[in-house]
């Protein structure tokens, strides 16, 4: 047997509670509680992942492509699960009014277009300036 | 209008294609796709064996021309694998950067590349009278980002709309 493939055992200690708890869904699903405890690991180390890969996507650490890699899913579902939790690049706001402007500048844009980014901008400054005021003692 | 080169980022494909404006890219862009950011989009095609109709859209392009799988040379090191590679093609040949993903922005308008997004370009076509309000609207509602992002492209086609109501008026 390749390396790769050799297997470890591990062992467990389970309360008597959380042992029956084993045995009934073993019984209900069909399968021996061995396979039933890989699965459970498995699983719980696929979220483990998960959520440690979003973290560094939260604090930028990490871009889209990077985290979904390392929580070994697609870009599709990565986009998915930082939807689901509504997580927001500090950037974001910044990103889209530099993005529409560059656009405008490159492609023509109507006044109303122009104006409407310098208003938002406005905008964003304010909040950020309150934001400073109110987090100082 | 000249039509600017662009590296494509599957993010902003995925989002472009959800909202359903994906088909109006290219009447701005010639796109340009980096090996690794094709495999990105193709994923539930060539892995999980699933026809999805983005990625084979995705394909028909290639195949059409319209989108041109081009590698930079030297992928850089500051972000992994897909924007990795989308960035470094940008900042080789100057192309534009399309992508969704806001986290490597400070990093690639550093470089002195021009970011942009799907939320952005869905304000600019309806500017551009290329989509009616509900049409920019489904296109920001169907992508991928957070409430906050939709929020922001949601406030900026309200005051656009606002203003240009106010000059019908005026």
């Amino acid at each position: 047997m390749s390396v790769k493939h050799r297997v470890t055992t591990k062992s467990i200690r389970l309360t008597p509670d959380e042992s029956k708890g084993l045995k009934r869904i073993s019984k209900a699903e069909g399968l021996s509680e061995a396979a039933l405890m890989k699965q459970f690991v498995l699983e719980g180390m696929a979220r483990y992942r998960l959520e440690q890969a979003i973290a560094a996507y939260a604090r930028g650490e990490a871009d889209l492509s990077a985290a979904a890699h390392h929580a070994g899913i697609s870009v599709y579902q990565m986009m998915t699960e930082l939807q689901q939790r509504d997580i927001t690049p500090h950037t974001a706001t910044e990103k889209f009014l530099d993005g529409l402007e560059t656009l405008a500048e490159t492609f023509g844009g109507s006044e109303e277009l122009f104006q409407s980014i310098a208003e938002m901008r406005q905008a964003a400054s304010e909040e950020s300036a309150r934001g400073v005021e109110q987090s100082q003692p | 209008m000249e039509k600017q080169n662009a590296s494509l980022d599957a993010s902003f494909w995925i989002n472009a294609y959800n909202g359903e404006i994906v088909h109006l890219v290219p009447d701005y862009f010639c796109l340009f796709a980096c090996g690794v950011v094709a495999e990105e989009i193709r994923y539930p095609l060539d892995v999980l064996g699933l026809s999805a109709a983005g990625p084979l859209l995705f394909n028909e392009w290639c195949r059409a021309g319209i989108i041109t799988l081009q590698d930079p040379q030297a992928p850089v090191d500051w972000f992994q694998r897909g924007e990795n590679a989308a960035i470094a093609l940008a900042v080789e040949q100057g192309y534009f950067l399309l992508i969704d993903d806001a986290n490597p922005y400070h990093m690639a308008r550093s470089k002195g590349l021009k970011v942009v997004g799907t939320m952005d370009f869905a304000v600019l076509l309806y500017d551009h009278g290329r989509l009616s309000y509900d049409a920019a609207l489904a296109a920001i509602q169907g992508a991928r980002v957070s409430k906050k992002q939709k929020r922001d492209a949601i406030v900026a086609l309200e005051t656009l709309i606002r203003r240009k109501e106010g000059r019908d008026v005026g």
